[in-house]
């Protein structure tokens, strides 16, 4: 029994990274109605700013992460202003093209500067290992736990308590008519891309330390299970985010526990084909048709 | 053939064959409406079948690439089952998670060589036979164009709703669309395991799939002649670049990408393309000048975005004969 | 045709000019020009398709404006500006149905455009009092969603958004669309009544006869042109105007004014 708690806390932790960049994906799809295929991508080339913030520039831990996160905002709000508002208004699928080809780009620049060989990260870690009986839950997966809920609430807080967050929802309901109110449509992008960037950076410095290691391939795979919990939970929801990035990531631990590892994979996309022919929506996803937002 | 091209371009060649076959069986789906982001298995479900006949019976290569037809016009069903439950958005992904997962499927699988992959396949592609096979392809798919089926296809793709109400059996052209173009990516998928003589898991990913993507959108949708355009392009461009300067590849998909959508949303041959391309040959035969301006209603044009802002699909619009 | 030409734009809150909208190569606006004073209900009349609701987007900025220009007052040119510049500017929309934001509650709804503007706390309050107490029905419903709410109150909820931001002119598209004739009545008196207390008013209706018994001035669209313009009384006698939109018993008895 203390090994199935034992895995279902090392589940949490995976799911944790997997609702963080799920959450990206659903703010910037659900607001923008644009699916930045790139974000996978600029959790990569985070995870990177921070392993080289951390080798090379030998800041700590705390600094690197702030780094990682401002690149991340940054680098999100660069690619939304370059390849997404200015073909929105060519189809619904164009800006789904766009940044596939950033994401590709991306991954060609991380492949050239650091080549395709996985890098350490260093795990020098100041937090220790809290023991529950037979139950151990590393320093890293403290951390990991207690910043990844702190900034889902701070998350929801912005969103359903602040005036920015309103007009964030208002902006993801009906853009035109949120402008008509007044809305600055075009901050409210920034500040989505802004948010989702940040996200990605956190997951991107949660996956490194967590595995401790960064690759330019990191973004694919996890990047890809993000945007499967994000269309599970339904697109658009934040609790769905965050419930199917955890159930992905406690489901595949399981998985490689008490299946086999070579299993792990088909995990998430199952999930995804099970939920999606019950309820082709997600969880909590609506009916509406995703119309990308014109700025 | 091989008079013309040197080995290597002998094998880009072969390489663009199979890519454009590939390619036109995605486009048979766009024409359907059915954004699939897994056929990169369905050529998995002929390379596999393709190697399984060739390394452990005897039967010729005539048989694998007929029964590999067979196995991805099955899986494409399997995998068509989910348009039934899907739209757009939704059905892009299901088929981007079918094919992850049937790929996890063949890694698990002994009689498949698990994640090393196969090997032994007899080297039975040439540049001739593949030639031969993307004519026979394009040819298949023109055919589909200007038929019933294709008008239906199309009519489909226009409002599902509506021609399910003209009589139209939707979920029936829907599994047909599969079927056929599952047929043909197992086909492609065939003469590339003939052609490298090993199949591997890994090279089926999501990359592939995007990869004829790719192929899609750069040429066009607007005429058969799109994706094997598309495919030219992307293959040839990206082993012409790589002979002139080491690039990764990567770095060309995704330029291209950006640089299309950028410059050219509608592909090479793009609907307005063919549009003018039309008037120009009419004009010339003394028949009067494009359509005259109307002042009416909230109708929307192409571009426009009408009163409820819905986007029309500009960019993935396949012309009307 | 510029703003100084002469013309005295300071006296109208509202002036179109030569108004062009497209969509691709139709045109469903052409050479639309007419102004509307300050306090003053102007109607756009006009069947199903004339260009009314693609007039009201352009003058909100929604919808890209191909030639002519759009004026506020005090050449404040709304053309040229973005929608919610225009909306900060002091003009509200409600469009077809209400405008509201239906999986949002009528609190939340009623705060967007506060909340756009960066109002304080206390601004906010104050102005949700005052519209509780206009509309006290909002005020029992405020922690409902919109989507909730009769059509008739979702009508009310876009006029009372509108009110927050204190706007100064309101443009309604269709309001009486759906609603039961009583519940007509009420929104027509309440327009009546936000016109006295100094709002400008520009109403676009299909219910001719209602519109023209409120309105001060009126123009008729006709596939993207005016067809006719002018007061409000004159056009409800006029003949052409009653034959095709007041039906006949109109044209024999003449206008109701209440």
């Amino acid at each position: 029994m203390t090994d199935f708690f034992q895995q279902l806390g090392n589940g949490l932790s995976i799911g944790f990274s997997y609702a963080l960049i799920a959450l990206g994906f659903t703010l910037v799809f659900g607001t923008l109605k644009v699916l930045n295929f790139a974000h996978a991508s600029v959790l990569m080339a985070c995870a990177f700013v921070g392993w080289w913030a951390r080798t090379e520039l030998h800041l700590n831990l705390g600094v690197a992460f702030l780094l990682a996160c401002v690149f991340g905002a940054v680098l999100t709000i660069g690619i939304d202003r370059a390849v997404i508002r200015p073909v929105v208004r060519h189809s619904f699928i164009a800006p789904f093209i766009s940044t596939l080809g950033v994401s590709l780009l991306l991954v060609a620049v991380a492949k050239q500067i650091w080549g395709t060989d996985p890098h350490t990260f260093p795990s020098s870690f100041p937090v220790g290992d809290a023991h529950f009986g037979d139950v151990t839950v590393t320093g890293i997966q403290i951390v990991v736990g207690i910043t990844s809920i702190v900034v889902m609430l701070l998350l929801g807080l912005l969103v359903y308590r602040t005036g920015l967050g309103l007009q964030i929802r208002a902006a993801a309901q009906n853009s035109d008519m949120a402008r008509a109110s007044g809305v600055n449509t075009a901050v409210v992008a920034a500040a989505t891309m802004g948010l989702a960037g940040v996200l990605a950076a956190i997951a991107g410095i949660f996956l490194a330390i967590s595995f401790g290691v960064v690759s330019p391939f990191v973004g694919d795979t996890y990047g890809l299970k993000g945007m499967v919990a994000m269309i599970i939970g339904g697109i658009g929801s934040l609790k769905g985010a965050v419930i199917a990035g955890l159930a992905i990531g406690i489901g595949e631990v399981m998985a490689v526990a008490y299946v086999s590892s070579t299993w792990r994979d088909a995990i998430a996309f199952g999930l995804l084909i099970v939920v999606l022919m019950i309820k082709p929506r997600g969880l909590f996803g609506t009916e509406e048709r995703y119309v990308p937002t014109a700025v | 053939m091989s008079q013309l091209l040197s080995e290597f371009w002998l094998q880009v060649f072969i390489t663009f064959a199979i890519t454009a076959i590939a390619s036109l069986s995605l486009y048979l789906c766009f024409i359907g409406g059915q954004f699939s982001l897994g056929h990169a298995a369905l050529m998995a479900a002929g390379a596999y079948t393709a190697a399984v006949v060739s390394i452990n019976t005897g039967l010729p290569f005539e048989a694998s690439l007929a029964l590999s037809l067979v196995a991805g016009a099955g899986v494409g069903v399997v995998m068509g089952v989910m348009a039934l439950r899907l739209q757009e958005f939704y059905l892009a992904i299901g088929t981007l998670a079918f094919g992850a997962a049937a790929i996890v499927v063949v890694i698990n699988n002994i009689a498949l060589g698990e994640a090393t992959g196969l090997v032994g396949v007899s080297l039975s592609t040439t540049a001739d036979n593949a030639l031969v096979l993307l004519i026979a392809a394009t040819v298949v798919v023109v055919g589909i164009r200007h038929s019933r089926f294709g008008r239906a296809l199309l009519a489909m793709r226009e409002d599902e709703r509506l021609a399910s109400t003209i009589g139209v059996r939707v979920w029936l052209l829907k599994l047909g669309c599969f079927a056929v173009s599952g047929a043909l990516a197992g086909l492609a998928g065939a003469l590339l395991a003939h052609n490298l003589a090993i199949v591997q898991p890994d090279s089926f990913g999501l990359d592939l799939s995007l990869s004829l993507w790719v192929t899609v959108i750069v040429g066009g949708t607007a005429a058969v002649g799109g994706p094997i355009i598309g495919s030219f392009i992307v293959v040839f461009l990206t082993e012409w670049l790589r002979s002139k300067i080491d690039v990764d590849r990567l770095y060309i998909e995704g330029g291209l990408l950006i640089l299309i959508m950028l410059v050219r949303p509608n592909g090479l041959i793009g609907l307005g393309d063919l549009q003018r391309l039309r008037t120009f040959f009419t004009r010339r035969r003394g028949a009067p000048p494009s359509q005259p301006e109307v002042t009416a209603d909230e109708t929307a044009g192409d571009e426009a975005v009408t009163d409820k802002g819905t986007l029309s699909h500009a960019a993935l619009e396949v012309g009307h004969p | 045709m510029s703003a100084s030409n002469g013309r005295k734009t300071t006296e109208y809150v509202l002036a179109v000019d030569e108004l062009e909208v497209r969509y691709g190569a139709i045109r469903a606006l052409r050479g639309v020009s007419f102004e509307v004073a300050r306090g003053e209900i102007f109607a756009v009349l006009g069947a199903n398709g004339a260009g009314k609701t693609t007039l009201m987007r352009a003058i909100v900025g929604l919808t890209p404006i191909h030639a002519g220009i759009v004026h506020g007052q005090e050449d404040v040119v709304l053309s040229r500006m973005k929608p919610h510049r225009i909306s900060q500017a002091g003009f509200a929309v409600v469009p077809e149905g209400g405008g509201t934001f239906v999986n949002m509650t009528v609190e939340d709804n009623l705060c967007v455009g506060v909340a756009a503007r960066r109002l304080p706390g206390t601004v906010r309050q104050q102005r949700l009092e005052s519209v509780f107490e206009r509309f006290p029905i909002l005020a029992d419903r405020r922690a409902q969603k919109a989507g909730t709410l009769s059509g008739g109150e979702r009508q009310l909820l876009g006029i009372a958004r509108a009110l927050m931001v204190d706007c100064k002119v309101l443009l309604l598209d269709e309001p009486s669309l759906g609603l039961a004739p009583l519940v007509v009545k009420n929104v027509f008196e309440l327009l009546g009544q936000l016109a006295a207390e100094g709002f400008t008013i520009l109403l676009v209706e299909q219910n001719a006869r209602r519109a023209l018994e409120l309105a001060t001035d009126a123009l008729v669209l006709d596939r993207g042109m005016v067809r006719k313009r002018g007061k409000a009384s004159d056009l409800a006698v006029d003949e052409e105007v009653t034959d095709l939109y007041l039906g006949h018993s109109a044209s024999q008895t003449g206008a109701h004014h209440d």
